[in-house]
């Protein structure tokens, strides 16, 4: 299904045919619930999430530019209530940026940095790394590298220009590298 | 990474995605062979990199059930906003047919005389009134009442056994005006009055009664 069959379709659930939101939730909710999963680390409540992006985007569908891609707009849904969710439950797991980004690279841990592309070849680890990373970050770096978007869905999801968006992923690398080293 | 490497971020970016300029090429490779910092930094990120392009389970599974989950859900919001809309039109439609049906009777049965100004006490009336309802229905447990008066809750308002085997009845205090109202039995299944004087559609194959409040003495 492309783009253009998205728009198709969203035009015929504006008009009232509901069947047809069937196929845009059959679609999208693989990648929507993975995104959640991987935000959270937490299979339960990306279930709940999930139903709430759809049940927003059928609520709101009259508010979609179909100029844009569908999906960019169902993720922008998706992580707008991610960060919703951060913020109710008021213990956000991350760490603050200044402190991943400290000064461990003058005094690195005894880990072999040469390890690092091994040590997170453990996706159980990785994942949990990840999940430490703060928001933005985190988010940016699960669009390019598991939802394989481009720079510019990417910017247009989080509401940031290209270059930024190439920055945040940069760091977004580095924190983890840095994390890695700390022994997270 | 001292702060004048900052610059070279973007372009360690740039150089591990492929689109690096060939003049920014050499003048990041230059800079990493001289920057122990800035080349340990490259040797993490390109390990990151790497662990990220081939982690195993990007895509997750979602239970089998989530799809039929969203939607239903996606029908319940849809249902509840049509049964509020119909709601609300039925009561409209009712109260512009009761007001019509006053004024005809009104302009039929006007006195020759003018009419008397109002007399103390008219104002009471605009009081909430008392309206015993009664149902029978011998097989149930439980009966309740809801509609527009109780903001249709699910739950609606218990209904007390008379004296009489299988009849309900309930004392209800409303204002003047229409009212669409069903019963519950056994907390689960929504019937219409048989009693009612009126019944309308409830946009879902079923009907709603009308109780009709009026203004003055309640029989």
């Amino acid at each position: 299904m492309s783009f253009d069959d998205d728009v198709r379709i969203v035009k015929r659930v504006r008009r009232g045919d509901r069947e047809s939101f069937a196929l845009l939730v059959e679609k999208y909710e693989r990648p929507i619930f993975s995104f959640i999963y991987h935000f959270f680390n937490d299979y339960a409540l990306a279930e709940d999430l999930t139903q709430e992006v759809f049940l927003r985007s059928y609520r709101f569908i009259r508010t979609y530019d179909t100029k844009q891609k569908f999906s960019t707009w169902l993720f922008t849904i998706a992580r707008n209530l991610c960060i919703d969710e951060m913020r109710k439950r008021e213990k956000e797991r991350t760490l603050p940026i200044d402190e991943v980004r400290g000064g461990n690279i003058e005094n690195p841990s005894s880990r072999n940095p040469e390890d690092i592309a091994e040590a997170l070849s453990d996706s159980a680890f990785l994942k949990r790394l990840i999940a430490k990373l703060p928001e933005r970050y985190r988010t940016a770096l699960l669009l390019f590298y598991f939802h394989e978007m481009s720079y510019e869905e990417i910017s247009s999801v989080m509401g940031i220009s290209m270059a930024n968006t190439k920055i945040i992923l940069f760091r977004a690398k580095k924190m983890l590298s840095d994390l890695y080293r700390k022994g997270e | 990474m001292r702060r004048k490497c900052t610059r070279y971020e973007g372009l360690m970016e740039r150089y591990l995605t492929g689109e690096i300029l060939p003049d920014e090429r050499d003048d990041l490779e230059k800079h990493l062979s001289l920057c122990p910092d800035c080349s340990r930094v490259y040797r993490d990120i390109s390990g990151v990199e790497c662990a990220l392009r081939t982690f195993p389970g990007k895509m997750v599974d979602p239970p089998p059930y989530l799809k039929t989950r969203i939607l239903a859900s996606i029908e319940g919001e849809r249902k509840s906003l049509w049964a509020f809309l119909t709601r609300t039109v039925t009561a409209f439609a009712a109260i512009l047919a009761i007001f019509l049906i006053m004024a005809v009777y009104g302009y039929l049965t006007r006195p020759s005389s003018p009419p008397s100004p109002p007399v103390a006490g008219e104002k009471a009336e605009t009081g909430t009134k008392e309206v015993k309802i009664f149902f029978y229905f011998p097989d149930a447990r439980t009966v309740s009442i809801t509609g527009d008066f109780t903001n249709w809750d699910p739950k609606g308002l218990p209904m007390k056994k008379t004296g009489k085997k299988g009849l309900w009845e309930i004392d209800l205090k409303v204002k003047p005006g229409v009212y669409s109202y069903n019963f519950i039995i056994d907390g689960r299944l929504l019937v219409p009055d048989p009693q009612a004087p009126e019944q309308t559609p409830d946009g879902f194959g079923g009907m709603n009664s009308i109780l009709l409040v009026p203004k003055g003495d309640v029989s």
